[in-house]
């Protein structure tokens, strides 16, 4: 792991985004933002952050779960731990349709709004553990969300 | 009797007037009203003149017209009148026939003022019973009509019921059941009568509901309420009592079905629209806390910029807010719709007033902004406060949406009846997609979200209400970076000319 872990944040709400940018530039990580799917891909393929900070929500409701699963399927990026960012208890009622897999293939989640000590926490044991997980090269081991 | 004071009316025809003269005396002494009538003919047009005779003396062998055709002639006008023949010696046996032709009894000659007596007793209480036995008849058949009268009544009145009523007997068989149940239930009436409940309703939660009322044993009266959704997804509501009879003992059930499908949609709409709007009052809030708490913890220390950014936005994001929630009180003002005044208004003086009020926003982004307005215009049925609110949301997203250097132009036309307010900009524009939303709650343009335009999602939902109360409707052409034209149609108002 680099001296500064790169963390990408995707959120379509600009509110957030400098919210969490702020935080975590504070906590000494470099940080980068995409406000939707196509750009962050670009950005992911083209920067390899060492964590993405992915928002449920992003712009339509499922795009969001799609877009973790995109990332866990392209063999570049799947070991990149995701922290979904999510207003899900809102939602209960929110019908999520992956094709393959039931569940949510992200590594652990936060809720809105985020409070800094929760975020920085996770934030470190999932760089922790992505480093683990980059190191002996093994397939995912989310702890998939059971939807 | 016929005559008043309860005299009994006695005719009596004989050919031989120391009879007649003999009868009447003896039975005017019997306090009866007596007339007479010399033969067969006159008795006979005595009777068609007043057939209210309690019983007629006829003599048998008369000249002119016999004993036995006047007999005929009285079977057929009135049965009810008792009849006595006459007779001689010689004439039993047609005295006999004529008993078989109705006569009630005979009396031969000669008589003793006793035998009379007691013939024509006899005769009057026949009279008497049959006119009881009458009357009760008529009384049964009047009640009986009124019966069926109103068991027609009940069961029109079930048929017209927009509740559905079903009713089953102890065995569980259909004994009743109304149109609407048939309609509910997806049964034709003549199949449903008489079959059992269980396997015809094709659904089992009702089946099952009202066997499990024909099994209570419970004395006092009961209603359970269930709901249950039908195969094609309406939401039916059936409350089922059973028929106890004095002994407890239950004879069947009543059913009456309800639709609730809309009132259950309307419910569901309803926290929809909660779970929508306090997600929407949320994020705003969530963000102002997230950038109060930045500042809090000295994240943004030495960078007095972003500090300021921060600040800023946490302001807009509570303008904002405030915007929600005026927007939200606007609508829930826009459906209490009883409360609100129409009056005749001039739509031109509303629009001079709104656009007065916008130029100088539109001057601040070197709009061509301009009101092109045909006068005198007749009036709309209006509420003032919400026209006022209706084009000041339409100018507004005008003037909002269009870049600067841009246009808004607001005219009207008049035609058939109708006034046409036409608002157009050449503003961001939108693409057929979201055109298709826009009158929706909450829902905001892709273009208008990417462009960082803040807005509640709420305006053009305001608008569409106010435009359907005042029985309007609206229009938009729009085409993505060309711009967009709003046009709301106004019926206007018919004076009462006499």
């Amino acid at each position: 792991m680099a001296e500064k872990a790169k963390i990408l944040v995707i959120d379509d709400d600009p509110d957030f985004v400098m919210i969490n940018r702020t935080i975590l530039e504070s906590a000494g990580y470099q940080v980068d933002a995409a406000q939707d799917p196509d750009s962050a891909w670009l950005k992911i393929k083209a920067w390899m952050p060492d964590l993405i900070c992915l928002d449920v929500m992003m712009p339509t409701g499922t795009e969001g779960f799609h877009f973790a699963h995109r990332i866990r399927k392209d063999a570049e990026t799947n070991h990149i731990p995701i922290l979904m960012i999510t207003s899900i208890h809102d939602h209960t009622d929110l019908r999520f349709s992956s094709e393959d897999e039931d569940y949510l293939p992200v590594d652990d989640f936060v809720e809105k709004p985020i409070k800094k000590e929760t975020l920085l926490q996770k934030v470190e044991t999932l760089l922790a553990q992505g480093h683990d997980r980059s190191k002996k090269h093994s397939k995912d081991k989310g702890i998939g969300l059971k939807m | 009797m016929n005559q008043e004071g309860g005299k009994a009316k006695i005719l009596v025809v004989d050919d031989e007037e120391i009879i007649r003269i003999g009868c009447s005396r003896i039975l005017e002494d019997q306090n009866m009203w007596v007339e007479e009538a010399a033969n067969g003919r006159i008795g006979w047009e005595k009777i068609q003149a007043s057939p209210d005779y309690d019983l007629v003396l006829l003599d048998l062998m008369m000249p002119e017209m016999g004993g036995l055709e006047v007999l005929d002639e009285i079977q057929r006008i009135d049965s009810k009148i008792v009849t006595i023949m006459i007779t001689g010696f010689a004439t039993i046996e047609t005295a006999v026939d004529a008993m078989r032709k109705g006569a009630y009894d005979y009396l031969p000659k000669p008589f003793s003022p006793d035998e009379l007596r007691a013939k024509i007793n006899r005769g009057l209480e026949k009279r008497r019973l049959t006119m009881e036995a009458e009357q009760l008849r008529e009384e049964r058949d009047r009640n009986l009509l009124q019966l069926s009268k109103e068991k027609s009544r009940t069961l029109t009145l079930i048929n017209c019921m927009s509740e559905g009523i079903i009713a089953t007997n102890r065995a569980g068989q259909i004994v009743l059941i109304n149109p609407a149940a048939c309609n509910m239930m997806r049964l034709s009436c003549e199949r449903a009568l008489g079959a059992t409940v269980k396997g015809l309703l094709e659904n089992p939660d009702l089946e099952q509901h009202i066997a499990e009322m024909l099994e209570t044993v419970q004395r006092t009266a009961i209603m359970t309420r269930k709901e249950f959704t039908t195969s094609d997804k309406r939401v039916l509501q059936s409350n089922t009592s059973p028929i106890v009879d004095d002994q407890g003992e239950t004879l069947g059930t009543i059913t009456a079905l309800l639709d609730i499908t809309e009132d259950k949609k309307i419910e569901q709409m309803k926290s929809d629209f909660i779970r929508l709007v306090s997600h929407e009052l949320k994020a705003p809030i969530g963000a102002i806390e997230g950038y109060l708490n930045l500042i809090i913890e000295g994240l943004t220390a030495g960078d007095s910029k972003k500090e300021r950014e921060i600040i800023i936005r946490s302001r807009d994001k509570a303008e904002n807010l405030l915007l929600l929630i005026n927007d939200l009180l606007d609508m829930s003002r826009a459906e209490r719709k009883i409360s609100k005044t129409m009056t005749p208004t001039d739509i031109s003086a509303v629009l001079k007033e709104t656009v007065e009020f916008y130029r100088n926003e539109a001057k601040s982004k070197s709009l061509s902004f301009g009101l092109e307005l045909p006068e005198p215009l007749p009036p709309v049925l209006a509420n003032q406060d919400d026209l006022g609110r209706l084009f000041s949301n339409l100018i507004s997203n005008a003037i909002k949406y269009t870049p600067e250097k841009g246009s808004v132009q607001v005219s009207v036309r008049q035609a058939e009846g109708q006034l046409m307010v036409e608002i157009t900009d050449t503003g961001i524009g939108l693409s057929e997609e979201d055109l298709q939303k826009i009158f929706g709650e909450f829902f905001r343009a892709k273009n208008a979200v990417q462009r960082k335009i803040s807005g509640t999602g709420l305006g053009l939902s305001i608008c569409k209400r106010i435009i359907e109360d005042h029985n309007g409707y609206i229009q938009v052409e729009s085409k993505l970076d060309v711009g967009s034209r709003f046009r709301v149609i106004l019926p206007v108002h018919k004076l009462n000319v006499n």
